[in-house]
């Protein structure tokens, strides 16, 4: 598969991906002990987390890229799994799983990926270490008028085959698209 | 191209930032430069409704410049990073005798407005501005959008933005 | 590429608007949104090129000596030419053509007043809509000023 957005990875500038990876983990390890190990909690934390980055980082992401509006959901996710997550995290992730609708689909990210390398996650079946994507993934997209829900639905970190985003578009949001568009 | 002032616009057209980097044009007070932010944000919303039109009734080719799908499917094969200017129908620039004003907008719908020195040649001063506005997107992410502190569409204070920007219209 | 022409008096009415490229209306749609919204438009661009520039004087005598040339919407451009009378005269082209100033000033300094000021038949005060003597609608004018603006180079 071709390296896509490579040019654009090129000028990005880049931090060591162990203080990346230990950052993140010191955070979800602080976050469970905060909330007394309230794992629904903790995945609510990180999503708000993430939706806080999301706000943000689209700014980044189209100030570096220069993408324009999609004119299908589908552009979309190729969007961000052939730009956007190669641009920040250096991985692209698989798409599959196309519901009829053009609505719905999964983002399978690669193993290992930054944020779980060298993570083994506690007994239990409640948290979903990389949350933080979900909120990331939900802010960018409110941003640009897309009304869309993020969760994970499986993680290699609890055993799972392979570890799955389920992405759902809700609903555009058309009155509050900027004037002046095509 | 010299570059008199800079002005950001939230999605609503509320004024976030202006700087005025150069003396050639008056200075109004706070309360003219948010009515004029909010005329300019009207005016671009207006001329948006006015564009399919203003040459006849069912003028649907509006679409010469850059396509969006053709815009992004050049990124995902390129790479290459691409012109992030989204205002397509809307009031794109003014000129006047004694400036030239130009709007831009991001795909979130924040306005960036450049006002400059006149210059008759128009094609070459629009596309140096559109690269001052590229560059200044990108400061925009980095220093406002990046500081911790900042709450999203409430005025920008940041001295740092405002050095970077500095330097930015010093290069232009 | 012009695609159209319009004029408008003192009171803001549109008196004159001609297509060029999308069939050949004459007078068609001085009363439509479209020239409302251009009319709108102008009145505050005007306002902020004036707000924005210097004024050499304080008495208010010349409140502004910064004019309006033109704008862009979209991907076509408005040209833009006020006389001290208070017509406004607007020529809509391709955002590539750069300056139709000395061609609204032909229109205005050698068609309009040949035509409508030195036409002693025609009216220069132009009555309230619906009135026949609302808009130009004098032969010559329209004859004179499209050959002007089609023999241009900048017309195609």
């Amino acid at each position: 598969m071709s390296k896509k957005g490579d040019d654009i990875w090129k000028n990005v500038d880049k931090i060591n991906s162990e203080l990346f990876t230990l950052t993140y983990g010191s955070i979800v390890a602080q976050l469970c002990r905060d909330f007394n190990h309230n794992y629904h909690e903790v995945n609510n934390q990180l999503d708000q987390m993430g939706y806080n980055i999301g706000i943000r980082l689209i700014e980044e992401f189209l100030s570096r890229t220069g993408a324009q509006r999609c004119q299908s959901f589908k552009e979309t996710v190729e969007v961000i799994t052939k730009l956007g997550f190669r641009v920040f995290l250096n991985i692209q992730p698989a798409v599959e799983n196309w519901s009829s609708d053009g609505r719905s689909c999964s983002i399978v990210l690669p193993e290992p990926n930054p944020l779980n390398e060298f993570v083994e996650i506690p007994p239990t079946k409640d948290l979903w270490y990389c949350q933080i994507l979900c909120g990331i993934l939900r802010g960018a997209l409110q941003m640009i008028q897309l009304d869309v829900d993020v969760n994970f639905v499986k993680d290699t970190l609890k055993g799972d085959d392979k570890t799955e985003i389920r992405l759902k578009l809700n609903k555009i949001l058309k009155d509050e698209v900027p004037a002046g568009e095509d | 191209m010299k570059l008199y002032s800079i002005y950001i616009l939230n999605k609503a057209g509320g004024l976030i930032y202006q700087n005025n980097l150069d003396p050639s044009l008056n200075r109004l007070t706070a309360n003219d430069y948010l009515v004029l932010a909010g005329t300019l944000h009207g005016v671009h919303a207006i001329a948006a409704k006015l564009t399919p039109t203003i040459v006849g009734k069912d003028s649907t080719s509006t679409t010469s410049g850059t396509d969006p799908t053709a815009n992004n499917a050049l990124l995902l094969s390129t790479g290459k990073v691409q012109n992030s200017n989204t205002n397509k129908t809307g009031l794109g620039s003014i000129e006047t005798d004694l400036f030239n004003l130009y709007v831009f907008q991001s795909l979130t719908g924040i306005k960036f407005i450049l006002i400059t020195s006149p210059n008759p040649i128009l094609q070459k001063q629009h596309e140096q501005a559109s690269e001052t506005f590229r560059h200044l997107y990108v400061l925009y992410s980095d220093y406002v959008m990046k500081d911790p502190f900042y709450s999203l569409d409430m005025p920008i204070k940041s001295q740092l933005f405002d050095l970077k920007v500095g330097e930015l219209a010093a290069l232009v | 590429m012009i695609h159209s022409f319009f004029i408008f008096d003192r009171h803001c009415n549109c008196i004159y608007s001609r297509e060029y490229t999308n069939g050949d209306a004459i007078n068609k749609t001085n009363d439509s949104d479209t020239a409302k919204l251009l009319f709108g438009i102008l009145y505050s661009l005007k306002n902020i090129s004036g707000k924005l520039a210097h004024t050499n004087d304080d008495s208010g005598f010349a409140p502004s000596n910064n004019t309006l040339k033109s704008f862009t919407l979209g991907t076509y451009r408005a040209h833009y030419l006020e006389s001290m009378t208070g017509l406004k005269f607007i020529l809509v082209s391709d955002t590539h053509i750069d300056n139709l100033q000395p061609v609204l000033w032909e229109l205005y300094s050698t068609h309009y007043l040949k035509n409508v000021v030195h036409n002693g038949l025609s009216p220069v005060e132009f009555l309230a809509e619906n009135d026949p003597y609302s808009k130009i609608s004098n032969h010559n004018f329209i004859v004179q000023s499209d050959a002007y603006i089609q023999s241009l180079p900048v017309y195609r």
